[in-house]
């Protein structure tokens, strides 16, 4: 029995309908799912979840307490932020802002990022050396500068933003591809893959990436989190979504100065991205073992 | 194994010379200090005037050249806002403190996150492990700073338990420490997790129970060894990311160190202590990646040897 | 299994076991080894401590940037002249007499006694030291070019003094006020650099020790001037979070603080363990319309728009409202407490209907879309009165696109080169001095740093008031320019900022508009 578990063949991607065997429980891709759906839907339909407006300035109802405690009301069930405006209402359309902000930043970083490493890893050599010296470079350059750098030549804006926020994540990504990479160049289904013939490009591409996929949608996970308070401290730079629209990140840029009175105001839109996050982690999670090659043996 | 070092140690100077490069036109474009200095009620006359006195109407490239000479001998000039000061000195002085916060947070996280993360992958799919997995993406999600000074208002300003602010005993490490380790926790916990779920399922660890090795023995050997490749990659990366995190820490606790004085001179424009900061910076992190990477090649033979096939 | 692959996988995991070990090991042995020492234990009940919100880089007085550390240098350091913290209105301090023997003239008369804290004498050459390092150009002092209305000092005897300025100079008291003495033979012994460290002054208090970043600690200098300090020793640490602050002032580590923002005031009078005080200040917030098309080709060119925008925005109810009555609005851009300030220039109504008349007179019956450019931090809540101005403005049919800038330095840049269009929303506050001069230089004249004015008038009776010592005049010139100002309205004045001081119930010290913190008059209320 040891003899023939040991060596794997060339190892194929799992498919979809292995789920049921393979390790984990389903719940918690159903769970991540159905945030996103709700996610989704708060994007396409926030009229659905309330009936303020996020935009609209009540001067005479500033910081209201949410519904549930003293001083509250339900006309307002979150509570209102400094200029009075509904802040259920601002939650429910931040979701049009910051979570696909932050996807879109990690798509781009982890697409350049991974590709990078992956070429750092397999290659060696000076192009190793090149690509490792331009990651430590975006490492070692302070954020905030690269933040202040790009707003300078490019103006601020949604689309720099996203620009902003992944320049400064893609070494992530490419460190750990290369880490992983290197690790399995010389294993023994690689060796295998190249004494079939493959072309490189096609051999990492349905060889290597698979088996180097777990870490980086893990991190990836994570990161769409990270970025989501990125985006909250490049607010407080004002770099961020611009006001008046609402973004959870300059919510709680902006509700920083009320944090000892109404912490709610940082709170509420703390609570989204969590929310939010902890259903892409899992999603991530969900994910990983879908494609994990190992788990198509079923063990 | 040295000429692999010895390429990565010219690379961390090649990529601290890169940087400063950068760090010198981007704050010629950015802006410059003469209004926060000059006070107000001056006239443009006065401006240039101030100007020309601290050298910053000269053209660029000369100003380039003679910052590259000086930095050659180890001189960033004098801080343009703390007088008589030097840069690299003002920068020295406080690294001090960020390295004290760092290591604190650093060895605390380290140990918390091997035990939450292997317990979690060995005790997999199981309540515990859906706790932890659940509890660091809350805790991804918890602005540093609500949380430092939720920990203030709670331990000093109720309890009276710990100092509220500054450096000094280690009561004062507690909560910036604490703080750090929130930042820190859900991406170590969740990568040693998961490494150590993949590693667990390796043929040699099955190979490994089967040749009767008892479990203690499985883990520490040879599951640490394999699972520590992009460990400790992250490791060595978290320093970047770290900067971020340090700086919400130090501003808040008002903790002496480097990383909020440079970020209050790029705020500022004093541009000889950013110069002088983001080099120590640079170096610092470049050669905590050095170092994870030799830990790297030490540990896998397999990468030491980078070479195309 | 290949034999060749388990030799190697466990002579390498004990060499991995070997790396990860002494690694850890140095981060353990860097995280234990404690940094600089603890805190100075000082008895409490003669201690104020004090949070300034900013770190003092120097203590040498001519080289301070930001109006935080001048309070730090005030305590160490008597200036030549006082003044009232009411109005301004000149008090001897080290000099007890100064009169213009000619517009261009000025006698100063000196205290017989005063020393400073190194037993040294103050006298007319201690002056005349002073002022010439203070206009040395090597020194690069940022406050050097404020005095270049100085020509010439000369010492008649050991305690009188002659100035001459460059022109007639209306600000000579003021400024006086503001120029601290410094030490020739200190000095000379210890050099600037050591002396910016560790100064000899001759203050109410002097300096005991200071650890850059961590804490600065004063004690009380018998010798000095009276009034004698009551409070025997000073505390400053350097926090700048404003959270961590008020929770410092919470739990009564913190005895004094400024810039409490006014949604916290309530709750700090309401803890029972300090109280805020507040007082009109000296700092006035308006906007800046760019009128005379400097940095675009814009709608504001034309003054019916301007006027529009001006009853567009309901200033009255973003006071009530969004600034719980915590300042005071002008009609003109100034503080009612400085000189220069005509009281009786009308504030514009808020009236949208005729704003809307107003626009579509001008030619834009639809409305334009302008940028609204500022710094979070000039202005008061500067991103909350954006956006609220953005709505009233809106209401008009304007619609106007915020541009918040992530550095204040990067603001004044492009407003010094008139690369901002359309509307700002800055802040002035006449350097602290009861004299509106400052800010108009800056935001008036054909040179200011700030300024986006092209009318010749202005230009006119801008130099007139700043080359004459005759007040009147003064006052019917600046009448001029903010009546001027008014009916072109190529300003739009909001209100006055109140300063406040949050001070532990355990001591009393009096909030003055100038937002100096006078630690000689504190007292104890035990």
């Amino acid at each position: 029995m040891a003899v023939l578990d040991t060596a794997p063949a060339l190892p194929r991607v799992g498919s979809w309908n292995r789920r049921a065997r393979g390790g984990g429980p389903v719940w918690k891709l159903y769970a991540s799912l159905a945030v996103c759906v709700l996610l989704a839907s708060a994007v396409l339909f926030p009229g659905a979840f309330t009936r303020s407006s996020p935009l609209q300035q009540q001067l005479g109802d500033r910081l209201l307490a949410p519904g549930w405690s003293r001083g509250g009301s339900t006309v307002h069930p979150l509570g209102t932020d400094a200029l009075g405006r509904d802040l259920l209402a601002r939650v429910v359309y931040g979701a049009r802002y910051t979570p696909p902000i932050s996807i879109a930043a990690v798509a781009a970083a982890g697409t350049v990022g991974t590709i990078l490493g992956v070429v750092a890893g397999y290659f060696g050599g000076l192009v190793d050396l090149v690509i490792i010296a331009l990651a430590d470079f975006m490492l070692s350059f302070p954020f905030i500068l690269t933040a202040l750098l790009v707003a300078a030549v490019l103006g601020a804006g949604v689309f720099n933003l996203i620009v902003i926020l992944a320049l400064g994540s893609w070494p992530t990504y490419a460190r750990i591809a290369r880490a992983e990479t290197a690790s399995m160049r010389h294993r023994e289904f690689m060796t295998a893959a190249r004494a079939m013939g493959l072309r490189t490009a096609a051999m990492l591409r349905r060889h290597l990436l698979p088996n180097i996929s777990s870490s980086l949608i893990v991190i990836g996970g994570l990161e769409v989190a990270r970025l989501m308070i990125a985006e909250a401290f490049l607010s407080f730079l004002g770099l961020g979504v611009p006001p008046p629209l609402p973004s959870w990140g300059n919510m709680i840029a902006t509700g920083r100065d009320y944090l000892i009175q109404q912490p709610w105001l940082v709170i509420v839109p703390g609570l989204a991205i969590m929310l939010s996050a902890t259903a892409f982690n899992f999603l991530g999670d969900a994910l990983r073992e879908l494609l994990d090659p190992r788990l198509a043996h079923g063990d | 194994m040295v000429r692999y070092l010895a390429l990565r140690i010219v690379q961390a100077i090649i990529v601290a010379f890169l940087i400063s490069l950068a760090t010198f036109f981007l704050l010629f474009i950015a802006g410059n200090p003469v209004h926060l200095m000059v006070g107000e009620g001056a006239t443009t006359g006065q401006i240039a005037q101030f100007s020309h006195q601290l050298g910053l109407d000269q053209p660029i490239l000369s100003r380039y050249i003679r910052f590259v000479a000086g930095m050659l001998a180890g001189n960033f000039g004098e801080s343009l806002f703390m007088r008589g000061q030097p840069a690299l000195g003002a920068v020295l002085a406080r690294v001090p403190a960020t390295l004290e916060l760092a290591a604190a947070a650093l060895f605390s996280t380290l140990v918390l996150a091997l035990v939450l993360g292997i317990a979690a992958a060995v005790k997999r799919s199981g309540p515990f492990d859906h706790a932890v997995l659940l509890g660091a993406a809350l805790a991804q999600g918890v602005p540093s700073f609500w949380f430092g000074i939720a920990l203030i208002m709670l331990f000093s300003v109720h309890l009276h338990w710990l100092p509220f602010a500054g450096m000094g005993t280690w009561r004062h490490l507690v909560m910036p420490c604490a703080t750090l380790d929130l930042y820190l926790l859900p991406t170590f916990v969740r990568l040693i997790r998961s490494r150590f779920v993949d590693v667990l399922r390796e043929d040699y660890i099955r190979t490994a129970r089967a040749k009767g090795l008892g479990e203690p023995r499985v883990y520490v050997r040879h599951a640490l060894r394999n699972a520590s490749a992009p460990i400790i990659a992250a490791l060595g990366l978290q320093s970047g990311h770290f900067f971020g995190g340090v700086v919400v820490v130090e501003t808040i606790f008002g903790w002496p160190g480097a990383a909020s004085l440079i970020v209050s001179s790029v705020v500022q424009f004093d541009y000889p202590v950013v110069q002088a900061g983001v080099i120590v910076v640079a170096l610092m992190i470049a050669s905590s990646n050095l170092l994870a990477d030799a830990a790297l090649a030490l540990s896998d033979p397999r990468v030491r040897y980078a070479s195309p096939e | 299994m290949k034999a060749g692959q388990g030799e190697g996988t466990r002579m390498s995991s004990r060499r991995s076991r070997s790396a990860v070990a002494p690694l850890a090991a140095l981060i353990a042995l860097l995280a234990f080894a404690s940094g600089a020492g603890g805190a100075i234990a000082l008895p409490k009940d003669a201690t104020l401590t004090v949070s300034l919100g900013t770190e003092v880089n120097s203590l040498d007085p001519y080289a301070f940037t930001d109006t935080r550390t001048h309070t730090v240098i005030l305590q160490l350091f008597d200036p030549v002249l006082d003044h009232s913290p009411l109005n301004g209105d000149p008090i001897p301090r080290v000099a007890t007499s100064v009169q213009p023997l000619t517009p261009t003239v000025w006698e100063l008369k000196l205290q017989p006694n005063a020393r400073f804290t190194d037993g040294g004498p103050i006298d007319a050459n201690v002056v005349r030291y002073s002022v010439a390092r203070l206009l040395d150009p090597r020194h690069k002092y940022p406050l050097t070019p404020q005095f270049n209305w100085i020509k010439a000092v000369a010492a008649v005897d050991p305690h009188t003094v002659r100035l001459t300025t460059t022109a007639p100079y209306p600000l000579v008291r003021q400024f006086l006020s503001v120029l601290s003495l410094v030490p020739p033979k200190y000095i000379q012994t210890v050099g600037d650099d050591q002396f910016a460290r560790n100064p000899v002054g001759n203050g109410p208090y002097k300096l005991s020790s200071w650890v850059p970043g961590q804490q600065l600690v004063l004690v009380r200098n018998d010798e000095a001037l009276p009034p004698k300090p009551k409070v025997q020793n000073l505390v400053f640490l350097p926090i700048t979070e404003t959270a961590t602050r008020i929770a410092g002032l919470l739990s009564g580590n913190i005895d004094v603080l400024q810039d409490v923002p006014p949604a916290q005031i309530d709750a700090i009078n309401q803890s029972g363990v300090a109280h805020v005080f507040t007082t009109p200040g000296l700092r006035a917030d308006f906007l800046v319309f760019d009128a005379f098309g400097m940095a675009s080709k814009t709608p504001l060119m034309q003054k019916d728009v301007r006027l529009a925008i001006a009853h567009a925005i309901n200033v009255n109810e973003i006071i009530s409202k969004l600034l719980n009555g915590h300042v005071t609005r002008t009609c003109t851009v100034g503080s009612p407490l400085a000189f220069g300030y005509d009281s009786k220039v009308p504030c514009y109504q808020y009236d949208p209907a005729l704003a809307r008349r107003l626009l579509a007179a001008a030619g834009f019956p639809q409305g334009f879309t302008i940028t609204l450019n500022m710094f979070p931090g000039l202005a008061l809540d500067a991103p909350e009165v954006s956006q609220v101005i953005q709505g009233y403005l809106a209401a008009v049919g304007i619609k106007v696109t915020i541009k918040q800038y992530p550095t204040v330095g990067q603001f004044f840049a492009d407003v010094t080169a008139h690369k901002v269009e359309g509307i700002q929303l800055v802040s002035e506050g006449g350097f602290g001095l009861f004299d509106l001069q400052a800010a108009y230089t800056a935001f008036t004249a054909q040179d200011g740093e700030y300024s986006y004015i092209g009318d010749h008038d202005i230009f006119g009776w801008y130099t007139g008031l700043t080359q004459t010592i005759d007040m009147a005049r003064r006052q019917q010139l600046y009448a001029n320019i903010q009546r001027r100002i008014s009916d072109q309205a190529y300003w739009f004045p909001l209100w006055v900022q109140q300063v406040n001081l949050a001070i532990s119930n355990r001591a009393r010290m009096e909030v003055s508009p100038d937002d100096a913190l006078r630690f000689r008059l504190a007292t104890w209320t035990k």
